[in-house]
């Protein structure tokens, strides 16, 4: 299991949990839990995407969770569609083990998903560093 | 100096990032925004809502946020408004067809919240409310 600060760019947590604390401290995790589940239906479409052999509309989503991952702050996930995005540059009929690093981005976002419900993440962003992380 | 509170139209398709831009633009910067999540949304929105600046993503679901910003323009009250790009586009478009569309800022996604109430505090500071 990877660790909250191979998951996450913990100053943009910081910066998100700061524009709803105190008043609505849940708010921010709703927010990243919104992210996490527009991302997974990213994850599918580019999914098809590379079974259907559309290196445009891959490249398109990939760019597009790039964008959310690393405005959200989740930047392992950024780091994959970043590659995955690369892949699509090239042509996907010669593409080797295209599958493989789709299949690995789910496997992050789901790491992601559930660093989401780890306290420490946010516990972490309200300063308090000596709280111990789940990993 | 403190920066005058905008009214501003924000087009984004991703709900999460609709989320996040509307709490930096709210809870760092005092405007007031309204987000839609589609071109037709925007323009159908635009009917009942007078923003002072617009804020688009260029990668809409239904057409792209330039064609809606060239639509907007016909809208009474939106010729002149200030545009503000936040795309993940690495190449918008040339800075002249930008220019002429009233871009006044493009930023790129990923982003921060603290540095896109930046650039919307300067476009309101440069007159564009």
């Amino acid at each position: 299991m990877m660790r909250l600060e191979e998951l996450f760019d913990l100053e943009a947590i910081d910066e998100i949990v700061g524009l709803y604390a105190p008043w609505d401290a849940a708010a921010a995790r709703e927010l990243l839990e919104l992210f996490a589940a527009d991302a997974h239906h990213s994850l599918v479409r580019i999914r098809v995407s590379a079974w259907l052999g559309d290196a445009a509309s891959l490249r398109h989503e990939a760019n597009r969770l790039k964008g959310a991952s690393g405005s959200i702050g989740a930047t392992r996930l950024e780091t994959e569609c970043i590659a995955l995005e690369r892949c699509a540059e090239g042509d996907l009929g010669e593409l080797v083990g295209l599958e493989e690093r789709i299949e690995y981005a789910f496997s992050v976002l789901q790491e992601t998903r559930e660093a989401l419900r780890n306290p420490a993440l946010y516990r972490k962003a309200r300063g308090c560093s000596n709280i111990q992380t789940a990993t | 100096m403190a920066v005058a509170r905008a009214a501003i139209l924000h087009v984004e398709d991703d709900p999460s990032l609709q989320r996040l831009v509307r709490a930096a633009l709210e809870q760092l910067g005092g405007h007031i925004v309204r987000s839609a999540g589609s071109g037709a949304e925007a323009l159908a929105l635009a009917a009942q809502f007078a923003p002072q600046i617009l804020l688009l993503d260029l990668d809409l679901p239904d057409m792209s946020g330039l064609a809606l910003l060239k639509g907007l323009r016909g809208v009474a009250g939106y010729a002149a408004l200030p545009a503000v790009l936040l795309t993940a586009v690495r190449e918008p478009g040339a800075r002249a067809q930008l220019d002429a569309l009233g871009v006044r800022e493009v930023l790129q996604k990923p982003f921060r919240p603290r540095l896109l109430v930046e650039a919307i505090d300067r476009v309101v500071a440069k007159g564009g409310t």
